[in-house]
């Protein structure tokens, strides 16, 4: 059954997917370019100094990119669901509707993570192609911020798209708003090492809202 | 399901508290913080006493340090030294001060300035420096495509290849070595700029605490170890090149103490200043051909000492404010605000959850809030979520309090 169910979500993001792909991938390929760029009319050695001493990030074109896939992806996942009111069949499985709710999520998790690792493996294999290690190595805990922000905006959507009640849904987007904005405070390599950890694991956390969401869906507050 | 969807609105809940706590406090402090306007301290050679200047309603103010208020001209003539280029152009600077014939290029020379904030300090450093040559063929400083290391050895990393250059890295690292260096390196500290008139090159401290410089000199290592005063735990060292070449680098140590380490074969000379704490305060040293005025800046005083160029202490002068916590602003956000949550904080660049408790004044407030919540949301019929609700914004006040009454969810 859960088989079928994952089949019926990547029916609904494929397209969505790919073009997350595709976005991420022209971000990488122009951070590529205007890296190559950069050393060709100073030098590599001026770059170094710029991106230890001036905190200069050649990647910073990235940085909402986790944010607008999350944001795509959130869309695409429940939109179809609330259209003609489909999350019903869904909730009428015979699985725990929980459980149906929680494997929708985690699934978009699970996608999200990948093209996120994907997207952080090209990075280092740039990066380490032109900078030490110890420049390398500080793209995981700066990226993670960006990152956590795609989780967070993801999550949030699922249970902004399946509430009904809309003074709910534009209050909780409101707050979701200032507390995603709290990822973007500085461009400091590995500014957020002391709690990003901490902020990540809260925003796993942030998953089980869907099931506020859908609770009320399936009492029928409209 | 409804268990679980009590959990996530008590998430809910919590987060929205948090995200009040951050941005409630905020607006009210941009809404209502006034700017306190710190003094700048000045040491005359002239009357041998603290001149200060600062902003009161948007003008410059100069007085003594007995609050007698002093013109500018009055302050610009007991400052000769700092204000040589106004005087002269007054004509008014005198051919000797204190029995010494002036000479600008030497006045120049020995005008020294130079502060250092918590905010300078604080921040995650990638560990690669510049191996800057310190006699380079030329006039002037070239920046190097040699960047070090010191991990387990002495690594040389080349900028234009990206690959580590061995025979030069091997070289130091025997050199180190030799001299006792315990691998790794702890902290690392130097200017890494070339637009500097020389390079002292970097301290090391090494594994077991004890300092090294660093240098490299006609494409060969130097390296000697510095010896300190057995209390001394390094907090910082501040080097920083000036023509005057008096000292290499200033050392803050962990027990709050200040030192120099002097030209005079490293000799160590400890300032006349009392817990000095980085983390928290601004150290500023300014200096002319007769004297050092070194200022203590902290969150709602200065106090600076004036020294005589061997750092024997002359005088001292402390100014107290009263700083945006502790004023009528900062008070009343106490009556309103439990706490006030930021992810920055202005004595470092890290983020981290800076949390601040305001003394027991909220209580009035988190009570009555209370109280409003049970009344509100009198319909709810179970016991248990009148309680949770009662005792969540006892605890969290006025964010609680919000965040209750935006999420209703009965559970």
């Amino acid at each position: 059954m859960l088989l079928s169910l994952a089949y019926k979500e990547w029916i609904k993001i494929r397209w969505a997917y790919l073009v997350s792909l595709a976005i991420g991938l022209g971000i990488i390929l122009s951070i590529f370019l205007n890296l190559r760029l950069l050393v060709e009319f100073n030098s590599l050695k001026e770059l170094w100094n710029y991106i230890i001493f001036k905190n200069y990030l050649f990647y910073s074109q990235f940085r909402f990119i986790p944010l607008l896939i999350g944001l795509i992806l959130g869309i695409a996942q429940f939109v179809p669901e609330i259209q003609n009111l489909r999350l019903k069949l869904a909730l009428h499985l015979p699985i725990e509707e929980t459980k149906t709710l929680f494997f929708m999520v985690f699934y978009g998790f699970a996608l999200l993570t990948a093209i996120f690792l994907f997207f952080y493996l090209i990075l280092v294999s740039i990066s380490s192609s032109y900078f030490p290690p110890d420049i390398t190595n500080t793209i995981f805990i700066t990226l993670l911020p960006w990152y956590t922000a795609g989780y967070a905006v993801y999550f949030f959507a699922s249970v902004i798209i399946i509430e009904q009640i809309w003074v709910r849904r534009i209050s909780i987007s409101l707050f979701a708003v200032l507390l995603i904005s709290q990822f973007f405070h500085t461009m400091n390599h590995n500014a957020y090492i002391k709690i990003i950890i901490p902020i990540f694991l809260f925003v796993i956390l942030l998953s089980t809202l869907i099931i506020t969401s859908g609770y009320r869906f399936k009492r029928g507050l409209r | 399901m409804k268990r679980f969807s009590t959990f996530s609105s008590i998430i809910l809940i919590f987060l929205i508290t948090i995200v009040l706590s951050i941005f409630l406090p905020r607006y009210y402090w941009i809404s209502f913080e006034q700017n306190v306007q710190i003094p700048k301290v000045f040491f005359s050679p002239i009357t041998k006493q603290f001149i200060i200047h600062k902003q009161i309603d948007k003008h410059v103010v100069y007085y003594d340090e007995t609050f007698k208020r002093i013109t500018r001209e009055d302050f610009e003539s007991n400052t000769p030294y700092l204000n040589y280029r106004q005087l002269v152009f007054r004509q008014e600077m005198p051919d000797t001060i204190l029995g010494k014939p002036v000479n600008f290029q030497e006045i120049k020379e020995n005008n020294l300035f130079f502060s250092i904030d918590p905010e300078d300090v604080y921040f995650y450093q990638i560990n690669l420096f510049p191996l800057i040559e310190a006699k380079p063929n030329g006039p002037q400083l070239i920046s190097p495509q040699e960047y070090f290391r010191v991990t387990d050895k002495f690594e040389i990393f080349d900028a234009q290849t990206n690959k580590i250059n061995a025979k030069m890295s091997k070289l130091f690292d025997e050199e180190l070595r030799k001299y006792g260096f315990n691998f790794p390196a702890k902290n690392y500290f130097g200017e890494p700029s070339t637009r500097k008139p020389y390079h002292e090159g970097y301290f090391l401290v090494d594994n077991s605490g004890d300092i090294f410089h660093i240098n490299r000199i006609e494409n060969k290592p130097f390296c000697k170890k510095i010896e300190v005063p057995n209390d001394y735990k390094i907090e910082h060292i501040l080097v920083r090149e000036f023509p005057l070449q008096e000292f290499h680098g200033i050392i803050f140590t962990k027990n709050h103490k200040i030192a120099l380490i002097s030209y005079d074969n490293y000799r160590i000379i400890e300032l006349p200043i009392k817990d000095f704490d980085l983390t928290e305060s601004k150290f500023e040293l300014k200096g002319d051909i007769f004297y050092r005025t070194i200022s203590v800046f902290n969150d709602n005083s200065v106090v600076s000492y004036a020294t005589d160029r061997n750092y024997k202490l002359i005088s001292t002068y402390t100014e107290k404010w009263v700083n945006a916590k502790k004023s009528d602003i900062g008070k009343i956000a106490e009556y309103i605000f439990p706490f006030q949550l930021s992810l920055e904080n202005e004595k470092n660049l890290f983020i981290d959850f800076y949390i601040e408790f305001s003394n027991w004044n909220f209580i009035f407030l988190n009570s009555i809030l209370a109280i409003a919540i049970l009344i509100i949301r009198k319909s709810q019929k179970q016991t248990s979520q009148k309680l949770f609700n009662a005792v969540y914004v006892l605890l969290t006040g006025i964010f609680g309090f919000i965040a209750l009454l935006v999420i209703k969810d009965e559970f």
